[in-house]
């Protein structure tokens, strides 16, 4: 019995391994290839055994062309300790130049943009329309506004520009908020929180944890800073009526979402109702995120809002929302019915994600289909047992977007997180972009006390075509792009800002699939006016500039509009 | 460990029949019969699962550095070892590891309890809870299902199995379950869920015909909220605003259940701690001093002054303080937070009670001196500025209480109690054109404070707007304002007016 048992082993796990090495096994998506491609950048939180807050929280990334030679250079931002200064090694934030083929070069001392402070974010925009990309550093401590000399270096003008808020700032963006041409400040808030306020937490189990926002107490309120167009801001805060209401703010984004032609701003508040401050002109804004059932889930729950991204998910031309909550929590997809959010998360199918803690998100064309996938990136912010290693990593998550039964949904990419070898750090920031032009959009995730990844894009299976929207000399965020691919028409905001503390690549990004053409493709413009540039083949990236386009009528019907 | 013990013969006998049809897979002409034995080889082993016998039970959180936790744990776990077959100490242990976050192992004793009692509603009741809670609806309502197999007749569990069906998209049983609590008597909260599902269906009118009279007369956030998006979907936004200003609290929806209450008896440890709290801001004291009585056995008061792990110990005196106070027993609230003080006087908590226990006792220059060190503790305090502002409000100190809502406001911008004392210190002082914008900021921010548009109008009229008063007194009635407020309010509005 004991032979025929053996022998009756070896031919059933025989069996077995067969059937299991004949099963389809869906290709990786992604590589990291951080290290080949010369991304020595490790970051360091300043744990050490007692949890302070801002260690769990940070940081961020930003793939953006710095020196203006056309590819996507990587900002990543250095946190440190929170209690003293480190060694600039360990404390300054990172520049890493590329060469044109996705391979990096770190610029020495960031080429001025350096920073040392305790790093969380940053966002990226021309605020002095001169042409090139400056930086926004927001810190633990006073911000800081880094002007680009053009050639990809650096200056800190945070005193003259007025913008160094003080607090504890984590998520920013630049957007023209009262289309005059030049780009407003906004900066989001998290908690008015000092080391002499830190506590105690614990876990399920009593074990000593990082404390949730709500304890401490002491939620902070968001900046709004209006660019006099002379290299100054002045805090409007107060008569923008932003100054009515607080939050643990942690992410933001802004577009159209009523379709007026104005720029409004959503902010993800952790564990307090999100904010919708919807543009009434003039610099004046109101808040209407309960009205527009944004500021918390169906079940009537504030969420832990994290990380956030916008798209035209359903293609129905308005622009939906996603928000990013902890484990056990689900994400909150915003389905934009033109005046109010339906929440439509289950129907998406995003109901897995709770297993993980969310921070940065994307909706991106990875595969080129044409539909909008999305990559979310992981990791815990509080223990329940005590564990070897990192206890706080968890896997990061790839959805592929596809239509069934004429809907959209979103589903879970095998092998985990669309990488070969499964990669589980304390994931944080997340930045997408081409890094090596090859119409594949790749990712960049910083991972708290950790080195990065930079997931190179290998499944890029369908057409594509890029555009570069320029309104004067600079990118016209806020701007929509809209094509029509094969039956769809398809809309694409230039949205440098969202997901998590991070700034992403505001060139426009189309996937075909099998098409070979965008047709009919406009642009509506922040301030409203519409323009048609006509039909663009497969491939290549090109400028769609302000002023070069037919001008549109209002409610122009043409097809493909 | 899983749920079962498989007999060793079982598995011989599996092994050699895998073995027999695996033959059949390597002879290409046969390899369906492979396929159809595997399934049945497959199907017959969930099918047995069922009747196995249950095994022993697993052990979890027995080794948890948290003493509360581990020795509860560890104790009802010998129970069971004790009488493995007996249904209700499983379910125990289940419990205790379902409200003490160990939520795999509770899922599979609760099923282990199950089929030791299978006449016990709790345990798949327990269990469809817990579920529900990790987001697997659909093993949620199979385990409801079972629930309900036992006692159909239960209101609660109609509401559970309607709210579920309705977050899973399947809107015409969710409406049959809402209805069928409603008829069991689950109230307002199954003509909300009836609510629910017809906007989901888009039948709006009906939802709003439906809700409208539960509205006039509950505060539910919800409720208000559901009747604002129905509003909206109709066109009627003025009325969707006013309604969605009042449903602007995050309230989940609740409902009686005394069963599901059972569930978190065995509640250890430091979350056991957060249940005190919050049955002491219930008025349950009794129960929140049993419980921090329990946790002071680990913690006692001595750990609150040393220099590292004083949190717990310290917030239980605290808490106990507040308790005391409930409870109408002030000396011995007072006595027990200056024990603290001396054990450490930095630990701001116990200078905000000590300030509203004085305040309580009219003592409000003692209360003022332990604001003022909480607010030297953490000057970013909101709170402790706006009870600044209130004491020095007290104390008649108007210009003084102003500052301190102002520096109050600096941190919580928005915050409607402070905006309100605020624009009441300015009345007092006779500011009333500043009352006026105090009162106009609050009710945009809040529309649904009440009390609010009684003071706007009580202000507008003092400054001669006469007729945006009256306004902003019709708003008062509207948005739900204090009967006695609006009659004084009423008053002076016609006095003035007789003057013009």
């Amino acid at each position: 019995m004991n032979v025929f048992m053996r022998l009756c082993r070896w031919l059933t796990s025989s069996t077995i391994l067969l059937l299991c090495g004949c099963a389809p096994v869906e290709a990786p998506w992604f590589n990291d290839e951080a290290t080949e491609r010369g991304i020595s950048f490790v970051h360091y939180s300043g744990y050490d055994s007692r949890p302070m807050m801002p260690e769990m929280v940070g940081s961020g990334a930003a793939l953006v062309d710095v020196d203006g030679d056309l590819d996507l250079d990587l900002y990543l931002v250095q946190s440190g300790r929170v209690d003293k200064l480190l060694p600039a090694s360990n404390s300054a934030n990172r520049l890493y130049l590329n060469r044109g083929n996705g391979q990096f070069d770190e610029a020495p001392e960031a080429f001025g943009a350096d920073d040392r402070g305790y790093g969380m974010g940053v966002a990226t925009g021309d605020y002095d329309n001169d042409g090139d990309v400056d930086l926004y550093v927001t810190n633990l401590g006073a911000n800081v506004m880094l002007q680009n000399d053009g050639a990809g270096h650096f200056k800190d003008v945070t005193e003259t520009a007025g913008v160094g808020d003080p607090g504890w700032s984590t998520a920013a963006n630049f957007v023209d908020l009262d289309a005059d041409g030049d780009l407003d400040l906004f900066v989001v808030n998290y908690l008015n929180w000092t080391p002499a306020i830190e506590r105690d937490c614990y876990g399920s189990a009593f074990f000593v944890t990082y404390c949730g926002p709500t304890v401490y107490e002491v939620p902070a309120m968001d900046r709004l800073y209006r660019n006099n167009g002379d290299g100054t801001f002045t805090d409007v805060t107060a008569a923008a009526g932003i100054g009515v209401a607080f939050g643990n703010g942690l992410g933001t984004l802004s577009a159209d979402f009523n379709g007026d032609g104005l720029l409004d701003m959503f902010v993800a508040n952790d564990t307090l109702v999100n904010q919708l401050w919807m543009n009434l002109g003039d610099l004046r804004f109101a808040e209407e995120c309960m009205l527009w059932s944004c500021a918390m889930d169906t079940a009537g729950i504030e969420k832990a809002g994290m990380g956030v991204a916008s798209g035209d998910v359903d293609d129905d031309g308005d622009i939906d929302l996603l928000v990013v909550n902890l484990e056990r929590q689900t994400d909150s997809f915003f389905r934009n019915e033109g005046s109010y959010f339906f929440d439509a998360t289950r129907q998406m199918g995003l109901g897995p994600t709770m297993r993980h803690t969310r921070f940065g998100v994307v909706l991106a064309d990875f595969d080129n289909d044409g539909r909008l996938d999305l990559y979310e990136a992981n990791g815990k912010v509080a223990l329940s047992e005590p564990v070897e290693g990192d206890g706080y990593a968890e896997p990061n998550s790839l959805y592929r977007g596809s239509i069934r039964d004429g809907a959209v949904r979103f589903d879970e990419v095998k092998p985990i997180g669309g990488t070969q070898l499964r990669l589980t750090h304390t994931s944080r920031g997340l930045a997408v972009g081409d890094v090596d032009d090859d119409g594949g959009l790749d990712l960049v995730v910083v991972n708290r006390d950790a080195a990065p990844y930079l997931l190179m894009n290998k499944v890029s299976r369908g057409n594509w075509v890029r555009f570069k929207v320029r309104d004067g000399v600079r990118d016209a965020y806020g701007a929509v792009v809209s094509a029509t691919v094969g039956t769809t028409r398809m809309n694409r905001d230039v949205q440098p800002a969202g997901s998590y503390l991070s700034a992403s690549d505001p060139r426009v990004h189309f996937g075909l699939g099998k098409e070979s053409v965008a047709k009919g493709v406009t642009v509506r413009w922040p301030g409203g006016e519409r323009e048609a540039f006509g039909d663009f083949q497969q491939s290549g990236t090109h400028e769609l500039k302000r002023g070069q386009g037919v001008v549109l009528a209002p409610q122009d019907s043409t097809p493909g509009s | 460990m899983g749920p079962c013990k498989e007999p060793k013969k079982r598995t011989e006998y599996r092994c050699a029949f895998l073995c027999m049809i695996s033959i059949f897979y390597w002879i290409p002409a046969l390899r369906g019969v492979f396929v159809i034995g595997l399934s049945v080889l497959v199907l017959f082993s969930c099918a047995r699962i069922e009747s196995w016998r249950v095994g022993a039970p697993i052990a979890a959180g027995v080794d948890s550095p948290d003493q509360d936790v581990a020795e509860y744990l560890r104790k009802i776990y010998e129970s069971v070892r004790v009488a493995p077959n007996a249904g209700l100490t499983r379910g125990k242990l289940a419990m205790a590891y379902d409200v003490n976050g160990f939520h795999a192992e509770a899922l599979i004793t609760y099923r282990q309890a199950e089929f030791l009692d299978a006449d016990d509603f709790l345990w798949p009741y327990f269990a469809s809870q817990l579920q529900a809670e990790v987001g697997n609806y659909v093993k949620a309502l199979d385990a409801l299902q079972r629930a309900m197999a036992i006692d159909p007749d239960y209101a609660p569990a109609w509401m559970w199995r309607g709210t579920w069906l309705l977050e899973t998209g399947q809107l015409n049983d969710a409406m049959i379950a809402f209805q069928l609590a409603e008829d069991l008597g689950a109230g307002p909260m199954a003509i909300l869920g009836r609510a629910r599902v017809m906007a989901r269906q888009g039948r709006d009118r009906e939802a709003v015909d439906l809700i409208a009279p539960l509205a006039q007369v509950t505060d539910h956030p919800f409720v208000h909220r559901t009747l604002g998006e129905s509003l909206r979907a109709l066109g009627r936004i003025d009325e969707a605003r006013v309604a969605m200003a009042r449903g602007k609290d995050a309230e989940p929806v609740v409902w009686l259940d005394e069963r599901g209450e059972q569930r978190t008896i065995h509640l250890r440890g430091y979350a056991s701690y957060e249940r005190a709290k919050s049955l002491s801001g219930s008025w349950r004291i009794d129960e929140a001093i049993q419980i921090l009585e329990r946790l002071q056995y680990y913690h006692p008061e001595a750990e609150c002054g040393r220099d590292e792990e004083f949190f717990l110990a310290c917030n239980l005196m605290n808490s106990f303080s507040i308790a005391y106070d409930r409870l109408g027993l002030p000396s011995r609230a007072i006595e027990t937070v200056q024990r603290g003080l001396v054990l450490k006087e930095t630990f701001m908590p116990f200078h905000l009670t000590m300030a509203n226990l004085y305040r309580d006792e009219r003592d409000l220059d003692r209360s003022l001196v332990h604001i003022d060190r909480a607010i030297e503790l953490n000057p970013a305090h909101g709170f402790a500025h706006e009870q600044r502002g209130r004491l020095l409000f007290g104390l008649k100190r108007y210009e003084d209480a102003q500052a301190a809502f102002e520096s109050a406001l600096q941190f919580e911008p928005g915050k409607r109690t402070t905006l309100f004392y605020l624009g009441l210190a300015d009345t007092e002082l006779g500011q009333w054109p500043e009352a006026v914008e105090r009162f106009e900021r609050l009710v945009r921010i809040d529309p649904d404070f009440a009390l609010g548009h009684v003071f706007l109008a009580r202000s507008l009229a003092e400054i001669g707007r006469l007729r945006e008063a009256r306004q902003a007194q019709r708003d008062a009635v509207e948005y739900g304002a204090d009967r006695e407020a609006i009659r004084l309010t009423e008053i002076r509005l016609r006095e003035l007016e007789a003057k013009q």
